[in-house]
């Protein structure tokens, strides 16, 4: 029996330890919220700032993963823009964190962080500048309102819109985990134990 | 000759059903942990070792039912994998949760076709197992005692 069975067990074997190859993200688009490029485990998240699903991720899970692990440079997360056409503030949202990022990271994470805790405020009326306004002092704020007239920030977020649509993302948040010689994809919302027990699985 | 290309069927259906659905979560754990905690039935901390485990006690399954390897028993094994899917779909498709399945990769929400579906696969399962029982009666043999 066994001796039968051979073939069949080789050929399966071989097909498991098919992977796909991590691909190459070099040329990307794409905000590194923490974490090094050399880093074991690259998250690209594809996130939307009017999703209520993308909300939950970043403020679960995202803000913990950069503190517990981005901090040691085990993780790398790397955050692009997908406003949905149907989001009618999404694109307002992801303009003014392309401003805040050209400030640099330090700007951006505070903006995020209050736009998605304000999102069912501004999803009704679109004052998102009161959000933004928050998470920053009055001169960076200033700054921020200035870089916002620069045209080159839609042409940002087209970019980063392409860029998803390069890459079949069809839904936020959307993840494209790479780790050495694999790479996986992850569509819905995904809780930090979760994230932690796959991160310490790879990591060990 | 009809029972053997019957059990044939069976074998090679329910092996390559197993095998396929087994080798698609093992190569995206994360994502069937996604499609599990949709269920809302699973604690949260048993998530992730479920969605890593459990592919492969399937593709197990899959390869000594295509093997052929004490096939009634784990043919047996694989129906009541099989009908503890369904109960589960069931119960959160009574309960309103729009979940995926995650059977088959990611685009699979829970539906009456996918009990069906499910429900489908179990007739092979419960052929392959009950598979002697079957024979005697549709042949006329006598049970050995």
């Amino acid at each position: 029996m066994l001796h039968r069975a051979k073939p069949i067990l080789f050929t399966i074997l071989f097909a498991l330890s098919w992977t796909l190859p991590a691909g190459s993200t070099e040329d990307a688009p794409g905000r590194i919220l923490g974490g090094s490029v050399n880093s074991p485990i690259r998250i690209d998240v594809f996130s939307d700032f009017q999703c209520s699903a993308c909300r939950e991720f970043f403020l679960s899970t995202v803000r913990k993963v950069l503190k517990e692990y981005s901090s040691k440079d085990k993780v790398c997360i790397v955050y692009h823009e997908y406003p949905l056409a149907y989001h009618e503030y999404a694109r307002d949202a992801a303009q003014y964190c392309e401003a805040a990022y050209r400030m640099g990271v330090q700007t951006l994470l505070p903006v995020m962080e209050s736009i998605y805790v304000d999102q069912a405020s501004w999803a009704q009326d679109g004052k998102l500048e009161d959000s933004v306004a928050k998470a920053l002092s009055p001169e960076d704020f200033l700054k921020l309102k200035d870089i916002m007239k620069d045209p080159t920030i839609n042409e940002a977020i087209e970019k980063e819109i392409r860029f998803a649509v390069k890459k079949k993302i069809t839904a936020t948040p959307t993840l494209i985990i790479s780790y050495p010689g694999k790479q996986q994809r992850v569509e819905g919302l995904v809780t930090y134990l979760v994230m932690k027990q796959f991160i310490d699985s790879i990591i060990k | 000759m009809i029972f053997k290309l019957l059990h044939w069927l069976c074998r090679l259906t329910l092996a390559g059903v197993f095998i396929y659905s087994g080798y698609i979560k093992v190569k995206a754990p994360l994502q069937f942990a996604v499609a599990i905690s949709g269920y809302q039935l699973v604690p949260e901390n048993l998530v992730f070792p479920l969605a890593q485990y459990l592919p492969w006690i399937e593709i197990a399954l899959g390869v000594a039912i295509l093997i052929g390897w004490k096939i009634r028993h784990f043919s047996a094994a694989t129906a009541a994998l099989l009908l503890f899917f369904i109960v589960i779909l069931t119960i959160t498709y009574m309960r309103g949760i729009e979940a995926n399945c995650g059977c088959f990769g990611m685009d699979d929400p829970i539906s009456p076709l996918t009990i069906l579906r499910d429900g489908i696969f179990l007739v092979p399962a419960l052929y392959l197992a009950f598979e002697d029982k079957i024979r005697r009666k549709f042949s006329g043999e006598i049970p050995i005692p």
